[in-house]
């Protein structure tokens, strides 16, 4: 046997070794491409066939649980109506079917976080009942303690959606996760399921939050009925820029008034879009006493920090910022000045705009071109 | 002389053979780098939920620029489309590029347009604004219309959009163009996720012109019926799926489609806006960006994502095709031309080190050797010097590879989502994908070759007219 495959490959090699070696390397990438040419058919249709099929297994899990579900669980008014003979018959079933089959488990979970994230009252207590005793939890801690962080935003957002604040323990063991994605998503479980202390990463998160988790998390806060808000302004110490941002962000959305001498000692702050988020956001609460500090500061910064100081003052009322404004339109040398000044002129209060349409004669073309752009209702959408 | 022809047949026996093998390498390791990066957006996407990307009044503001020539036939359904698309803030500018048919009276007629009072200002070069135009219907106050002198070229109609635009982003896209509804949602996300600054992003273009549209909305997509067209969504598959994300994935892009591009506004008006002498100007415009972010030593990304937002209607005709395909291949040349500096400069690290050699080897060159290949088969079968057993191994090394790449491409598409749901139409692309090496590639090569005679010959070459289609009916095709 062994001398018959040792003269195979020596009559393979010296059939080979007569041809040139460019000649030897094309055989062999061609037949290499032949055998991938053919596995990735086969992987073409197979994984066609195998995700219809799935398609197939899903729906029909779907169509029993609903069935299960619907028929023998929420007819009844609350959960204690219903009978214990048939709540264990019902989950017998379905933990019967859970077992066999993977596809059937995960379309469960699926299907009550789908029924718990929309619906309320008796039907989300019936779901949760359900889910509890067909020990649905035990898969979903599961996927939090895995390895790979994806499971592990996978299995938060399943707490998330059942609002099962019996799997909070671990969801804090997962607010020190090295992974920032899965850190983010864990505190956004604990804002959505009111947890203790659910204020508390804004303090220990060290790691830069990009802006998509700055929405995701205000999002979670803003979003979360009957949340106790804290004062944002003691969080604005950190030194997590992310963090800042966020805070600004909820300090405008709730108003926070208090948070403004804050703010305005912050406005030597070291990053630019800080001082810019600032000095946003000082227009917008447009409390006393800011337009001051603006004006001082305003000779330090770069101009879309000036651009935003501008827009900001334009929101206040007094003689003051509105002198300041006319004198930086009528001066401005850098078009985005000239630009967020003749904004913010039509947008100050202290009708401005009619003290200069008395002297619009005296203004050039370009200024007076520019105040009738912002002066035309239809430009009103998205401009500056 | 018989040094001579020593030397040619050595340089292509050997040279090339091995340039050639070089040049499979990479695209393996593109089919590697590609498959790990569509599956990482897989990942970090399959639970992702944008309802805060949707209610937040913090996300950036998009301008979505759509330049408009003699588009009569599909304007008034692509402002609907673009009109709906799923976003908190956004704004939609269509540039009338001196149109001679009735493009813009359609537009005044259907969105109530009248003449407002604009503050123009060129940030960017381009063709004189004639007038600009909103809707005195508050339900299309984000359409905003321009109308401007013919500037010639899509990259002159584009900066005029960019100089009328007010937010920080915006999408440069085509009037002809399906957008997904929430294109913009997935497009902004790189721009708000990743904390090193993203200068664009593109994303997946697909061929729309057997697909089933109705109003301007994608109702069914469906694999193309005509000749050009099916090879041309082969085309597509390979190079965004396996070509721009293996790119992505090393932030090595240089190509962000002229279909589907978000961009960072500061950053294009930073570094000139689009070259309208270009006939590649969204390469263009990346080059320049890139190279602007290096000079000013600040960090960047260039992203793609792997989801199929934009549909378009290709050239289904020859004459159209190959317009198209010189001018493509005209405006590569020009590119690598212009941006010569570049070329194994240390300066630009990745950008100059391998993706610019890269295109200047591997797809401006390749053509022109190809055709030298095919010239020196045809003389040695004519000379009887001809090796017919080596010559086929050889076609046969180069067809099997060809046929797999695209093949694994293919596969790719099925993992990021494929959009065929028949089997029928998998099994199209994938006979076709046999096809293509004879009945497809070499009018390919031949219009590359006619682009860098174009090029080379400082030969006129004008944009000319995309017939369309329309989707006035209930199928495009």
């Amino acid at each position: 046997m062994n001398l018959t495959a040792l003269s195979s490959s020596s009559l393979c090699a010296s059939l080979f070794s007569q041809y040139p070696d460019i000649i030897r390397v094309a055989a062999f990438v061609a037949f290499f491409s032949f055998i991938l040419i053919v596995i990735t058919l086969i992987v073409i249709f197979c994984n066609r066939v195998r995700k219809v099929r799935k398609k197939e297994a899903i729906a029909k899990a779907e169509n029993i649980i609903f069935e299960e579900l619907s028929e023998h669980l929420l007819t009844y008014d609350t959960v204690t109506d219903i009978p214990e003979e048939e709540m264990n018959e019902t989950v017998c079933k379905l933990n019967k079917l859970k077992n066999q089959d993977k596809v059937f488990r995960r379309t469960m979970v699926h299907l009550m976080v789908y029924f718990q994230m929309n619906m309320r009252g008796t039907v989300a207590n019936i779901i949760s009942s359900a889910y509890s005793r067909l020990k649905l939890r035990e898969f979903t801690l599961g996927k939090l303690r895995s390895y790979f962080w994806f499971k592990k935003t996978q299995g938060l957002a399943e707490v998330q959606g059942m609002r099962d604040g019996h799997s909070l323990p671990e969801v804090q063991n997962l607010i020190d996760d090295s992974n920032q994605d899965v850190r983010v998503a864990a505190y956004n479980v604990l804002l959505k399921l009111k947890a203790d202390n659910c204020f508390d990463f804004m303090v220990d998160e060290q790691g830069e939050l990009s802006e998509w988790h700055q929405i995701m998390l205000e999002d979670a806060v803003v979003k979360t009925p009957g949340l106790e808000i804290p004062n944002f302004k003691i969080y604005l110490t950190t030194e997590c820029k992310g963090i800042i941002l966020l805070c600004i962000k909820l300090i405008v959305h709730y108003r926070q008034y208090n948070a403004v001498p804050k703010m305005l000692s912050m406005l030597d702050h070291e990053q630019e879009d800080v001082r810019n988020q600032i000095i946003e956001a000082l227009g917008k609460l447009n409390s006393d006493s800011y337009e001051e500090r603006l004006i001082e500061r305003y000779p330090e910064e770069t101009i879309k920090n000036k651009s935003a100081i501008l827009i900001a003052l334009g929101q206040s009322g007094s003689t003051l910022s509105g002198d300041f404004i006319m004198k930086k339109f009528l001066g401005a040398k850098n078009f985005d000045i000239l630009e967020n000044a003749a904004a913010a002129i039509i947008s100050h209060p202290g009708r401005l705009k009619d003290s200069l349409t008395a002297n619009m004669s005296q203004l050039d073309e370009k200024h007076q071109a520019i105040l009738e752009h912002f002066e035309e209702p239809l430009n009103a959408y998205g401009s500056v | 002389m018989e040094a001579f022809s020593e030397w040619i047949a050595f340089f292509f026996e050997y040279a090339i053979f091995y340039y050639g093998m070089f040049l499979m390498f990479s695209y393996l390791m593109l089919a590697i780098f590609s498959i790990i990066e569509i599956n990482k957006y897989n990942r970090r996407n399959r639970y992702i939920n944008y309802t805060p990307l949707l209610n937040s009044p913090h996300v950036p503001g998009i301008s979505v620029i759509a330049p408009a020539f003699n588009e009569g036939a599909v304007i008034k359904n692509g402002v609907h489309t673009l009109l709906s698309l799923n976003y908190p803030k956004f704004e939609v500018i269509i540039v009338n590029d001196g149109s001679t048919d009735d493009s813009l009276q359609q537009l005044i007629d259907e969105y109530d347009l009248v003449v407002v009072n604009f503050f123009y200002r060129e940030k960017v070069k381009c063709q004189p604004v004639k007038s600009v135009y909103k809707s005195t219907n508050p339900v299309y106050s984000k359409l905003i219309v321009v109308d401007k002198e013919n500037g010639q070229s899509k990259a002159d109609a584009s900066n005029a959009g960019i100089n009328v635009s007010s937010y920080p982003l915006f999408l440069c896209t085509d009037i002809d163009c399906i957008l997904h509804k929430d294109t913009l949602v997935k497009m902004v996300k790189p721009f708000v996720e990743e904390k090193t600054r993203v200068i664009a992003t593109g994303a997946v273009i697909r061929i729309s012109n057997s697909c089933e549209v109705e109003n301007g909305y994608l109702q069914k997509v469906r694999v193309p019926k005509q000749y050009l067209p099916l090879f041309q969504e082969l085309e597509y598959i390979r190079a965004f799926l396996l070509g721009r994300m293996a790119w992505s994935k090393i932030n090595a892009l240089m190509l962000v489609s002229g279909g589907i591009g978000l961009f960072d506004k500061e950053i294009v008006l930073a570094a000139g806006g689009y070259d309208h002498a270009s006939f590649g100007e969204d390469m263009e415009l990346i080059s320049r960006m890139r190279m602007w972010m290096h000079d000013n030593k600040q960090k960047y990304l260039v992203t793609y994502i792997p989801e199929s937002l934009c549909y378009t209607e290709v050239p289904a005709s020859l004459n159209v095709f190959a317009r198209q395909r010189t001018r493509w291949a005209k405006g590569l040349a020009q590119t690598l031309w212009i941006h010569k500096k570049i070329f194994f400069n240390p300066k630009y690290k990745i950008f100059g080190l391998l993706t610019f050699p890269y295109w200047v080897f591997f797809e401006w060159l390749a053509p022109l050797i190809e055709a030298g290949g095919v010239i020196y088969y045809v003389y040695l079968i004519i000379t009887g010097q001809i090796n017919w057993p080596y010559a086929i191994v050889l076609l046969l090394f180069i067809y099997s590879f060809s046929v797999m790449i695209t093949l694994i491409s293919i596969l790719w598409d099925d993992f990021a989502g494929m959009k065929y749901t028949r089997k029928r139409e998998v099994l199209k692309l994938c006979l076709a994908a046999a096809a293509e090496p004879f009945a497809y590639h070499p009018l390919v090569l031949f219009f590359s070759l006619r682009g860098n005679w174009f090029f080379f010959t400082n030969k006129k070459l004008s944009w000319g007219v995309m017939t369309r289609i329309g989707f006035k009916n209930k199928t495009a095709h």
